[in-house]
């Protein structure tokens, strides 16, 4: 049977353009390895940094405070 | 270079190595209209067959040919006919208890073609455009060059047989226009030959031929004519000499002069209105033999025929209706092949395109003679398409442009990348050609996996992939990628990309 899953690139062009690398890394991968960037320690920061697509991709990724699991928000519904 | 007192010392070659016959034409330089030759067997292509004997040395082409129904079946021989159809498929032969490769076979045709040259024509053929179908993919062009390499013929480069067609046909004298002169027009070439129909639509822009679409049908052609031409000689005369079924036996050797005494009806038969099929001693019964006199006229033969040739209509609207055009926006319907020469067929085309068909005197060499002006000229193989590769963020980074010569020394690059994530332990680079009005949009030709570290280094650190990107000398495209941790290469081929024949200036 044939997959429709997708297959996407993973790949960027490592140039001047394509600089600050964190920009092309997935938003939950941004925060796996957040404390790797001393810019994005500042949430404020992050805000302004990441993409849109990354800051939702980042969120499911955060330990919720209220449940203290990863549940991108779930816990409230 | 020894060459003919008629062919001047810059003369190129071409060759048209066909699924059942093929021919080495040559060209001279002078522009627009450059003089041609085709390197004929008494006025005939070469026929492709390999015939293998214990003990002897094969023979090649029409003595080949002459002999395959009558002596196919006895021990000792051997026949090998449309090689051409194997060529890339790994497809070996066992001939006589000895494994033979199909290149190895191809390698006698072109063996053969060469050696013609030399002794009928004392041209010395070491080098040559060789022409192929528009679905040869690249395992079939390394096939082709290595069996041209083992008879000793380097393979310059390759051109499409519907490409060939056209070069061949506007350099004429017959044509009113040039190739240059035909910008902006759509050409369909309805290459009926010995062994396939193949219909192309064309389109000339930009003074590269390109293709628009393309189809055929592979197991009906001349050879099928000429067998249906046979059964019906067969028939009448069993008939007629109310000869039992399955009493009618005939000598060795009498299936091969019939077949080829159809083969010259049928020919006879696209300019004379009735001829006789006529065979002496052709079946014995009790000792007595009996000769065949079948006459046939040129209504009889069409209705023979009439099914395949409704088939063949049924293509060219399918080609056309594929290539998103209809009729009357052709305008050039190049008919080439042997087979296109039958007057039905003819009447069929001419009803669709009127005064905008042309049939070709040299219907069985015109390929062969345009890769010898490809080769004489300057034209060129270039990419019809761009090639990129797809970005992280979805987006295409051109690899090499559309238009880009079809050269290794033209189409070779290196992409420095990193890993946008890593966590799966593997880097995908995918390689993509474009398709569609202005090549839009991007259809995914390969997906090569790069081993790459699945660690997230301290401090971060994002993997580096190298891809490095070459188009060989048979058009196929070689992918490799390495990631600067884990040394493992990634390598791939893409071997159906799209080609296109630009004509450069002088």
């Amino acid at each position: 049977m044939k997959s429709n899953v997708a297959v996407r690139s993973n790949l960027m062009l490592d140039d001047e353009e394509h600089k600050p690398h964190y920009r092309y890394i997935p938003g939950d991968f941004v925060g796996e390895i957040y404390h790797e960037f001393p810019n994005l320690r500042d949430i404020g920061t992050a805000e302004r940094e990441l993409t849109e697509q990354q800051l939702i991709e980042r969120r499911q990724y955060l330990v919720c405070s209220r449940c203290f699991r990863k549940c991108a928000g779930t816990c409230e519904r | 270079m020894a060459r003919t007192h008629d062919i001047p010392k810059s003369a190129g070659i071409g060759i048209d190595f066909g699924t059942t016959n093929s021919v080495v034409a040559t060209s001279d330089k002078s522009r627009p209209k450059p003089r041609t030759k085709a390197l004929l067997d008494k006025s005939s292509p070469h026929p492709s067959v390999v015939w293998y004997k214990v003990g002897g040395e094969p023979e090649v082409g029409r003595k080949a040919k002459d002999n395959i129904l009558g002596s196919a079946d006895a021990t000792g021989h051997f026949f090998i006919s449309s090689v051409k159809r194997e060529l890339g498929k790994e497809r070996s032969y066992s001939i006589f208890g000895a494994k033979r490769h199909a290149t190895e076979v191809a390698a006698e045709i072109f063996s053969h073609l060469k050696a013609d040259a030399k002794k009928n024509h004392n041209l010395e053929v070491e080098e040559a455009v060789v022409t192929i179908p528009i679905e040869f993919d690249g395992r079939a062009r390394r096939d082709l060059r290595k069996a041209a390499n083992l008879a000793g013929i380097h393979i310059k480069t390759f051109v499409h047989e519907p490409f060939a067609a056209i070069v061949g046909y506007c350099c004429s004298e017959r044509s009113p226009k040039q190739l240059a002169d035909r910008e902006g027009e759509t050409c369909l070439v309805f290459d009926w030959g010995g062994g396939t129909l193949d219909i192309t639509v064309t389109r000339i822009e930009g003074r590269t031929i390109s293709e628009l679409a393309t189809a055929g049908i592979p197991n009906r052609s001349g050879d099928h004519f000429d067998e249906t031409l046979a059964n019906f000689a067969k028939t009448e005369f069993i008939e007629r000499n109310q000869i039992a079924v399955e009493q009618f036996v005939l000598q060795p050797g009498t299936k091969d002069r019939l077949r080829r005494e159809c083969e010259l009806g049928k020919i006879k038969l696209s300019e004379e209105d009735e001829l006789m099929i006529g065979l002496m001693d052709f079946y014995r019964s009790n000792g007595k033999p009996f000769n065949l006199e079948e006459f046939i006229n040129r209504e009889k033969f069409e209705e023979l025929i009439q099914a395949d040739v409704n088939d063949a209509m049924a293509k060219v609207d399918h080609v056309l209706e594929r290539a998103g055009l209809r009729s009357t926006d052709i305008d050039l319907a190049l008919l080439i092949g042997g087979t296109s020469r039958i007057p039905r067929i003819q009447k069929e085309m001419s009803d669709r395109f009127g005064t905008r068909m042309v049939r070709v005197e040299n219907a069985d060499s015109i390929i062969a003679e345009g890769a010898a002006i490809v080769d004489a000229l300057n034209l060129h193989p270039v990419l019809a398409r761009p090639i990129c590769i797809e970005l992280s963020d979805g987006k295409p980074y051109e690899i090499f442009k559309a238009g880009s010569l079809a050269k290794p020394e033209s189409c070779t690059k290196k992409v420095a990348l990193f890993c946008t994530d890593n966590r799966d332990g593997q880097a995908r680079l995918i390689v993509k050609e474009g398709f569609g009005p202005n090549n839009a949009n991007f259809v995914t030709k390969c997906v090569v996996p790069v081993a790459v570290c699945d660690s997230i280094p301290k401090p971060y650190n994002h993997e580096r992939v190298t891809a490095n990107f070459l188009l060989d000398e048979d058009l196929v495209l070689k992918i490799s990628a390495v990631g600067a941790i884990n040394p493992q290469v990634a390598e791939a081929e893409i071997h159906d990309l799209c080609f296109a024949l630009k004509l450069f200036e002088e």
